[in-house]
C-alpha cells in the first residue's frame, strides 16, 4: 500500500449561512520516497489540502490513509502522536519560538515525541548530538547558539528543516517553503530538499510558484479545489 | 528532558516580560495581604495565651465596674466586707485586694506621674511581684499604718538614678512615705501596661492619708487550688457578691471569659483581613486570567506549531498551566518576603505580638497556587481548543 492515500476528499468551510467547498474531491497516492510538489494559485485549496495530508486538519468527506491507517476515524491525540511520528512540517513564516535559540528550536518536537519513539529513534545518538549535526550539514553550524531574530530568512529556513528532521519522520511537508526568501536561498531550500528525497525521505512541497515546482520529481496542479493534472 | 521543558517555560516568561511582571503584581498583594492576615491569627492567639499566663490560670479576678470602663476609671464598688466573705470559701488561697490611682508622686526635686496601688496583704505574692532589695510589707504594716511603699525600677531610677532606693522619702500626695522595697522587673503587659511603674503602699494607709475610700477597693483576686472545683468556686464568688452588688456593680474575670473576649477579637480581625485578602487574590486571579486571554491570542501562532509539532491538546494545557505554577511560585516567594516586612511593620501597630508563622507561608503560596491554577485554567482550556490550522494562519 501506498504510504498516502487520498480519496475522494471533500472538504466543507461554514461562515455563517454559506457553505464554501474548498475541496471537491481530491483523489491522491504518495509513494514512499517520492517527490512531488502540489502547484496551484492562492485559493485553490492547496493549503486546506496540506493541512489534511499534514493530520492538522479533518476533511468533512472521503478517506485518507496514512500508512495504512484510517487516519479519519482517529481521536486527536492519536493524530497528535502520527504528525509527531510521520511528519515535519516547514512554513513559509518560518515559525521559529523567538525565545528559544536556534538548537533548541530544532529540538523542540522531541519534547511532543511518544517517549517509546523517542527512546526508539534517539537511541543510536542522543538528541542534542542529532540536532547539532543537522544543523551543521545544513550549514548552520556556527549558528546553534543565535536566537531566530540573529538570522538571514534561508537561515531561519535551514532551521526549520532541522527542526522538521530531528524526529526523523517519513515525510517532510512544506508550506510555500521559499515564499519569504530570495531567489538564492530558495534554490538552496530546494536543493536540500532534493537531497532529503535522494536520502529516501518523502517530500512534499505546496506552492503557487512552477519554477518551484519544477524541482520535484512529479507536480500535481489543483485548481478550484480539484486535481487538475 | 524535563529540563527541556523547564527552560522552555523560563525562557518564554522571560520573553514575554510586561506580561509576566503584570501578572506578578496582581497575584503579589494576595499573597502579601495572606501571609499578614495568618501571622495576625497566630499573633492574637498568642497575645490571648500570654494575658492568661499573666493572669494565672487558676486565677480568678473581681474587678469593679464594667468591662468598657475598666478598674482604673476610679470605680470602687467593691469593699471589705467582700473581702471578708470570700476568705470564707473553701479552696482558695492567695487571696488579695486592692485600689488603683493613677496620680503624681514627688520627692523634694522633683515629681512623676505614677499608678499608685493601696493593696491588702499577699498583694505581691499572689501577682508575683519579687522584692529584689529591702522587704515586702509584714502585718505590722497594715496593723500599724506604717507609710512604707515598695516601688518598680522605674519609679526608683526616675528619683535615685543609681541610688538605692531604700530608706528614700516619697511624698504621695503631701504624706511622706519611706521605700522599703524595690520589686524585680516585671516588664509590660500584653495590653502595654508598664508593670516597674508602679508604687504599692498598704490598703488601711492609703484608705486613711492618700484618699479617703472608707473601705471600698476596686479588685480582689484570689487563687484556686484544686482546678476541678474551679466553676463552683467561681459560680459561689458571684453568689456572695450579688448579696451585696448589683450585677453590673462588679465583673468576675476568669481566664475562660478572657480567652473568649480575645478570640472574639481576632475573629473580628480576622474576618476583615481575610475580607481583604481574598479580595485581593480574587482580583490578582482576574488579572492574571485576563492576561493570560491576552497571551495566548498573540501567542495564537506557536500554539499552532506546538500542535503541528505534534502537540496534544493535554501539552497545550498543561504548558500554560505550568506557567501559571511558575508565576505563582515567584510571587509566593517575593510575597513571603514582603509578607516578614509587612509583620514586622503592621502587627506592632495593632498591638499583636510579631510572630513569623511557617503556616502563614504555607498558607499563602498553597491558596495563592490555587488561585493562579484556577484563574489560568479557563484561558489555557481555551488555547488548548484552538484549531491548529487557524491558530497557524495568525502569524504575527
Amino acid at each position: 500500500m501506498a504510504l498516502i492515500e487520498l480519496r475522494n476528499i471533500r472538504k466543507v468551510y461554514r461562515q455563517g449561512d454559506l457553505e464554501v467547498e474548498v475541496l471537491k474531491g481530491i483523489d491522491l497516492t504518495v509513494e514512499k520516497g517520492e517527490f512531488i510538489s502540489i502547484v496551484g494559485p492562492s485559493g485553490s485549496g492547496k493549503s486546506t489540502l496540506m493541512y489534511i495530508l499534514g493530520c492538522l486538519d479533518r476533511p468533512t468527506s472521503g478517506e485518507y490513509y496514512l500508512d495504512g491507517r484510517n487516519i479519519l476515524k482517529l481521536p486527536d491525540d492519536e493524530l497528535s502522536k502520527l504528525r509527531a511520528e510521520y511528519i515535519g512540517f516547514v512554513f513559509q513564516a518560518f515559525y521559529l519560538i523567538p525565545y528559544l535559540t536556534v538548537l533548541d528550536n530544532v529540538l523542540l518536537p522531541v519534547e511532543y515525541l511518544p517517549k517509546e519513539e523517542r527512546k526508539k529513534r534517539f537511541s543510536d545518538k542522543p538528541p542534542q548530538r542529532k540536532a547539532v549535526e543537522l544543523l551543521t550539514r545544513l550549514g548552520l553550524g556556527d549558528r546553534i547558539g543565535f536566537k531566530p531574530e540573529e538570522l538571514s530568512g534561508g537561515q531561519k529556513q535551514r532551521t526549520a528543516i532541522a527542526r522538521a528532521l530531528i524526529n526523523s519522520p517519513e515525510i517532510i511537508l512544506a508550506d510555500e517553503p521559499t515564499g519569504q526568501l530570495d531567489t538564492e536561498s530558495s534554490r538552496e531550500v530546494m536543493r536540500i530538499f532534493g537531497e532529503l528525497h535522494s536520502e529516501g525521505k518523502t517530500v512534499i512541497v505546496v506552492t503557487h510558484d512552477m519554477e518551484i515546482a519544477k524541482h520535484a520529481q512529479r507536480i500535481v496542479k489543483i485548481r478550484d479545489g480539484r486535481i487538475v493534472e | 528532558m524535563r529540563g527541556f521543558l523547564l527552560k522552555d517555560l523560563i525562557l518564554s516568561l522571560l520573553h514575554n516580560k510586561l506580561r509576566t511582571l503584570f501578572a506578578l503584581l496582581g497575584v503579589l498583594f494576595g499573597v502579601v495581604s495572606l501571609v499578614l492576615i495568618v501571622a495576625a491569627i497566630e499573633g492574637s492567639s498568642l497575645l490571648a495565651n500570654r494575658v492568661i499566663e499573666k493572669l494565672g490560670p487558676d486565677s480568678v479576678l473581681i474587678i469593679s465596674g464594667s468591662i468598657k470602663k475598666g478598674p482604673r476609671s476610679g470605680f470602687q464598688n467593691l469593699t471589705l466586707e467582700d473581702v471578708r466573705e470570700i476568705e470564707k470559701l473553701e479552696g482558695i488561697f492567695a487571696l488579695t485586694y486592692g485600689v488603683v490611682k493613677p496620680m503624681t508622686v514627688s520627692d523634694i526635686s522633683t515629681s512623676k506621674f505614677t499608678t499608685v496601688f493601696g493593696v491588702g496583704e499577699n498583694w505581691l505574692l499572689s501577682w508575683n511581684y519579687r522584692v529584689e532589695k529591702g522587704r515586702g510589707f509584714t502585718d505590722s504594716d497594715f496593723k500599724d499604718l506604717r507609710k512604707v511603699a515598695v516601688v518598680g525600677h522605674d519609679v526608683a531610677d526616675f528619683f535615685w538614678p543609681g541610688q538605692s532606693p531604700i530608706g528614700k522619702i516619697i511624698l504621695i500626695g503631701k504624706v511622706p512615705f519611706r521605700v522599703i522595697g524595690l520589686y524585680a522587673k516585671k516588664g509590660k503587659t500584653p495590653n502595654g501596661h508598664n508593670l516597674d511603674d508602679r508604687v504599692f503602699i498598704p490598703f488601711p494607709v492609703f484608705d486613711r492619708l492618700v484618699e479617703k475610700t472608707y473601705g471600698h477597693i476596686s479588685i480582689i483576686r484570689f487563687r484556686v487550688f484544686n482546678m476541678n472545683e474551679y466553676n463552683q468556686i467561681v459560680k459561689e464568688t458571684r453568689q456572695i457578691l450579688l448579696k451585696r452588688h448589683k450585677p453590673d456593680d462588679f465583673m468576675v474575670i476568669t481566664p475562660v471569659v478572657v480567652k473568649k473576649f480575645l478570640s472574639m477579637l481576632s475573629a473580628t480581625l480576622a474576618f476583615f483581613l481575610g475580607i481583604a485578602s481574598t479580595t485581593a487574590l480574587v482580583v490578582g486571579g482576574f488579572v492574571l486570567s485576563s492576561i493570560f486571554y491576552i497571551n495566548i491570542y498573540v501567542r495564537q501562532w506557536e500554539i499552532g506549531l506546538r500542535r503541528a509539532l505534534g502537540a496534544t491538546k493535554k501539552d497545550i494545557l498543561k504548558r500554560f498551566l505550568y506557567e501559571a505554577v511558575l508565576i505563582s511560585l515567584f510571587a509566593s516567594f517575593l510575597g513571603n518576603i514582603l509578607g516578614v516586612a509587612a509583620i514586622k511593620f503592621t502587627l506592632p501597630l495593632l498591638k499583636i505580638p510579631v510572630v513569623y508563622p511557617v503556616k502563614a507561608f504555607v498558607v499563602a503560596t498553597l491558596f495563592t497556587l490555587g488561585v493562579c491554577l484556577f484563574a489560568v485554567y479557563f484561558p489555557a482550556k481555551k488555547a488548548a481548543s484552538f484549531e491548529p490550522v487557524s491558530a497557524l494562519r495568525r502569524k504575527a
